[in-house]
This record gives C-alpha cells, structure tokens and sequence, in this order.
C-alpha cells in the first residue's frame, strides 16, 4: 500500500458513512419536507414555475459543471456563476438576465481559489441554483447575492461526499495495477467516480430544483421590507469577501500601492468605465515596475515565492 | 537530458530502441487535459488521473510486458497533486523518465517519484498564483463588465428591467478556453523535449519571479477598480444636535474620500483572512450585520426598499436624497 502523506486528511469509515447520509438528507430532504408545508398552504404564487424539462437540464448542467467531459475546463467555466448564469437563463428562457444574475453572483467568489481539495463555498451550485431562485422568483438584486451564499455552502458538502467517496476508487485503482490491467485502471478514474458524482450532483439539484425554487423565491418575496432592505445592503458588501480572498494571494510586496491605484482611478473616472480600460493601465504599469524594479525582484520577492511555495506543497494544491 | 527530436519520428526506431510517438503524447496530454480531476479524491488527490495520463506511454514502452506494465501502474499511482495547467510541465519529464527507463539507462522508481514530488509543490504555487489567483479572476471580472453588471443594477436593485449582454460570459468562456488548453500543451510538451534540468533553471532563474510580481500590479489595480465598482456602503445614520442635523455620509464620510467605506471594508476584510478568519465565519457575518443595520429604529417603517432613508443605520442602494425624510415627522 502507498504511504499517504495527507495521511491526516483521511476520514473513518464511520465518518464516510455518515457524511454521504447526511448528504443525502439534507440535499433531498429538506425540499422534500419545505414541499409537504406547501401543500397546506396553496397560495397562488406570482413566480415563474420551473418545468420538470428544465429542472432535468439545470441538474445535469450542475453536474457538468463538476465534470470533466468539457476539456476538463469545466470548473474554470460551468463552475464560475457568470457562465452558470447565461445557462440558467437560456434554460428558462432569459439569457439577458440570467447573465447578469450570474454576473453578481460571481463577485462574490471573485477570488475563489480551490487549495488542496478545500473549498470555500461551492460557486457551482451558487450560479445553478442561485440563478435559478433569483429568476423564478423575480429576487431582486441583495436577495438574489443573499440567497447563492447559503447554497454555496451546500455545496461544500457534496464536494466533500466526492472527495471522500472517490478515496475508495483509488483502492480500486491499486487492484487493477497489482493485475497490470490497464483498463481496470482507466475505469477507476472516470466510470465508477462519474457515476458518483452523477448521482450526488444530478438527483438532488433536479429535485431541489423542481420543487423548491419557485417556493423559496415566494418565501423571499414575502420577507417583511426592510429585511429584503438588509439583503440588499449584504449584496452591496458581499463582494468585498470575494475581492479580499484574492487579494490574499496578489496584495503582496511592492505590488501593494497599485491596489489603491486602481481603486482611484475607478472613482475618479465616475465608476461606469469598463475594466478593460483599468487592464491596459494596469498592463502598462506591471511593464514599468518590472523594468525598473530590475534585479532586485528576485530577491525582493523572494520570500513571497518561497512562502507561497511552503504553503501550496504543505496543503497541495490544485483544483478544477 | 538528450531525450528530444524523436518526437516526431516512428514508434520504434532501430535497433529495437522504445520511442514515445507525437500520438502518444498528444493522447497522454488529452487525457489529461480532460479527467485530471475526474477522481479528485482526499486520499491521493490526482494520483489515478496521473496513472491514468501514462497509459498510452505505457503501453507504447512496456505493453505485452506484464511484470513492467504493473510496475509502472502502481509507480503511477501515488500520491500527486499540482496546478493542472502549469503543472503539466511534469508529466512531460515523466514521460521523458519513463522513456530513457524503458531502454536501459539506469533510473530507480524512486528517481521519477521523487522528480514528480519534487516539482507538484512548486508548479502548483505559480500555477494557481497565476491561473486561480490572477489570470481568472481578471477575465471574469473582464466578463462581468461586458455583461454590464454596473452601478445602475445596483441603484435601482430590481434586476428585471435591465438585461445582461451574453457576451460577457461567451468571451470569458473562449478566453479561459484558450488559456487553459494552451497552457496544459505547451507545458507538456516543453517539459518532454527540454528535461528536467530546464525547468529546474527556469525555476532557480527567478524568471517567473518577475512574471508573478507583473502580473500581480495588473491583479491589483483590477482589483482596486472592482472595488470601486462593485462594494458598496452606505450609512443611513443622521446624527441631530438640536436644530442642525448631520448626515454621516454625505456630511462626514464623502468629505474625508469617496467611497472611503468600501475601501476600508475590503482592506479589513483582506485583514482578517490573512489572520486566518475563514470566509465562510466572515459571509454569515457581514450578512447577520446588514440585516442589523437594516432594522427601521429610528424612523418609520419602509413601504419599499429604496426608502429606508434616515431609518435605520445602514442604507441600500445609494446615499439618502437630500432632504432627510424623518424631519417632517417631528
């Protein structure tokens, strides 16, 4: 057997057991029971309703979304809210608006970097389902960014149900190797853990979906005034986590000062320019620093690299 | 390192010599371009996908041997983890390794497993500080602005009079496409052709150094104008002294700076992350607080969002128009 040296990441069977049960309920639970109180209720909704058709195809983009059957280039694009969110919209109709619904989620995980397997928040079911909500239940725009955080954090256990679960394929993988059988090995890394992650991504969202979007959008829409005011404000704030999560990777060093930069020149020209504008400065400027600073980068972000270096290969890094 | 030029040449040259086609090494990198993360497992993180991306070479260097072909699957198969695009510069000297092994030199398995250690933990630092960290966010935020996503959505707050431009995202779309892919296929085929030894002195050059430090000015002054364009605070709050009142806002805050609020709140939240504060404490947080500054305590109740003015501590959407509303109250 192979030595693992994230030995302490590994979880007990019991734990495994117990997280994919938890899964389950909580993902197919809860709009299960959040239905049964709506039967009781039966008030006319003013919301868009969602198609089991369109329910079918917003779970199995969620599920692309987590995949690796486009290029693999899935979790740079049908992960990231702004794409999610035209797809969302094409599906129910409004590409326009789905897009930019998408768009505002996506400030919030701006800076979302997955680090050896952890993530914060899943973007992926922000933008599916969170687009979803905001159209069916015409959300405004604090409510829309309000309701994708919890949804996002939903996410984070079905990420964890994958990595964990997937642990097991590599055992697998190991048994086809002691038979040298190629085959066996190629199996183990797509078949069985696609067919994980299709039922763990798949079933649930086209259920939530179906039943509970239109629903929760209603629950929204009947918060007293001034809540709905607060949600509005959060989606005025939020952003700021998603834009401070990068900056924990770029605000460093001497590329400090350029932070405030940027900020200024956005506000001195009236905050409706285009960031491609911003981009050309900043290609210019990065030019510049570099030029000048000379030799001395090397050594003056040398313990920048040396930290960032230490850091990924003590959490080993990646992500799609 | 000599390992180069036959890359192009026939399967097995003469003398019986073993050689790694362009086929197999386009169908190598496909594969992995594709289900990198396709097992992506606590365990050993990419281990099958690796294992899994040296198929076809080794079924092109040890197929029909079955002793060898099981030792180089369980080789394979150890733990592995690194950045999926800049990363890939590995599997090229991998398959460089492999190929030299497979004619005799003399390469232990530990030799290839430990280049392989060695190598994922700093690729995976430049790559995701480039990729993840900068070259992403930059075009999403570039996709955002072309989605129109701008003040006016945020003023009025309802989202179903204006309509994004779909643009936005298909451009993001291709770009990241371009970006990703390109990356992944130079990166695997330099690092079959130039050998370990190049990417080591890239390394130790400090080239990418500089190309972190460059790209990390341009990040900044994104981020700085996303700032500006996208947080926004607003204080309700009328402080009254007898006949003169003041509005923090427009009367304390806009005369110190524009926009002083969200620059602070950013760079507090950068704070606080640095200091280990997960985001996830920070988001229930700042939603708990919103909703507290939104409550209507000082004045009477909203009968629409936009009018909470001057009723309660923190304000949606835009700064109270001029004259404060609660006055005609008293």
């Amino acid at each position: 057997m192979v030595k693992n040296p994230k030995g302490e990441r590994r979880l007990s069977r019991g734990a495994k057991i117990s997280l994919v049960i938890s899964t389950l309920v909580v993902i197919i639970g809860i709009p299960t029971a959040v239905q049964a109180m709506t039967f009781t209720e039966t008030e006319p909704s003013s919301t868009v309703t969602i198609s089991l058709f369109q329910s079918i195809l917003i779970g199995l983009g969620y599920y692309l979304s987590q995949s690796p059957w486009i290029a693999g280039l899935s979790f740079y694009t049908l992960n990231r809210p702004l794409v999610a969110g035209l797809l969302v919209g094409m599906i129910l109709g409004d590409p326009g608006q789905g897009a930019l619904i998408g768009a505002a989620i996506n400030l919030i995980y701006l800076g979302f970097i997955s680090a050896g397997g952890a993530i914060p928040g899943d973007p992926g079911l922000a933008g599916w389902v969170g687009t979803t909500i905001a159209i069916a239940g015409n959300l405004n725009y604090g409510a829309a960014l309000a309701i994708a955080v919890p949804i996002g954090l939903l996410g984070t256990v079905v990420w964890n149900a994958r990595m964990t679960v997937d642990s097991a394929f590599m055992h697998m993988a190991d048994r086809a190797a002691d038979k040298a059988d190629i085959g066996g090995v190629i199996r183990a890394n797509i078949l069985y853990p696609q067919a994980w992650l299709f039922l763990i991504t798949f079933v649930p969202v086209t259920i939530a979906v179906f039943i509970g979007a239109s629903f929760i959008g209603d629950v929204i829409n009947g918060f007293p005034v001034w809540l709905l005011g607060g949600l509005a404000i959060a989606g005025g704030i939020l952003p700021a986590i998603g834009i401070a999560m990068n900056m924990k990777f770029i605000f460093l060093g001497s590329a400090i000062p350029y932070f405030f930069v940027g900020y200024l020149v956005m506000v001195v020209l009236g905050n409706e320019v285009s960031i491609m504008v911003l981009a050309v400065i900043g290609v210019a400027l990065a030019f510049l620093h570099v030029v000048f600073l000379g030799d001395r980068v090397s050594n003056a972000s040398k313990p920048k690299s040396e930290k960032l270096r230490s850091d990924k290969s003590a959490e080993s890094e990646a992500a799609r | 390192m000599s390992s180069t030029e036959t890359a192009t040449s026939g399967a097995t040259a003469a003398g019986g010599e073993k050689r790694i086609t362009r086929k197999d090494l386009l169908m190598s990198w496909l594969i992995w371009t594709f289900f990198s993360h396709s097992n992506y497992n606590y365990e050993r993180l990419q281990a099958s996908a690796f294992a899994h991306a040296m198929t076809p070479i080794i079924k092109r260097l040890y197929g029909g041997d079955k002793e060898q072909t099981r030792e180089a699957l369980q080789r394979h198969l150890v733990f592995f983890n690194t950045s999926p695009d800049f990363g890939a510069v590995i599997h090229g000297i991998t398959i460089a390794m492999e190929e030299q092994k497979a004619n005799g030199e003399e390469i232990s398995d530990n030799a290839i497993t430990s280049t392989k250690t060695g190598l994922m933990g700093p690729m995976a630092g430049i790559g995701d500080t480039i990729g993840q960290g900068i070259v992403v966010p930059l075009l999403i935020a570039l996709g955002i602005s072309i989605t129109g996503l701008g003040a006016q959505a945020q003023q009025s707050g309802d989202l179903t009079g204006i309509t994004g431009n779909p643009l936005g995202p298909i451009l993001y779309f291709i770009l990241v496409a371009v970006f990703s892919i390109g990356v992944t296929y130079v990166m695997y085929t330099q690092g079959y052709k130039q050998g370990r030894s190049f990417v080591t002195s890239v390394l130790k050059s400090g080239l990418m150094d500089k190309v972190i430090l460059g790209a990390s000015v341009l990040g900044n002054i994104v981020l700085g104008g996303l700032t500006a364009q996208f947080v926004k605070v607003y204080v309700g709050w009328t402080v009254k002294a007898g006949e003169t009142s003041v509005r923090i806002q427009q009367d304390v805050l806009d005369k110190i700076l524009p926009g002083l609020l969200p620059l602070a709140l950013v760079v507090l939240t950068w704070w606080l992350l640095k200091r280990g504060w997960h985001p996830i404490k920070l988001l229930v947080i700042y939603v708990i607080v919103c909703v507290l500054g939104a409550i209507p305590f000082m004045g009477p109740q909203p009968q629409f969002i936009t009018d909470a003015c001057g009723s309660s501590i923190l304000q949606p959407y835009g700064p109270c128009a001029d004259p404060v509303p609660p006055a005609e109250g008293e």
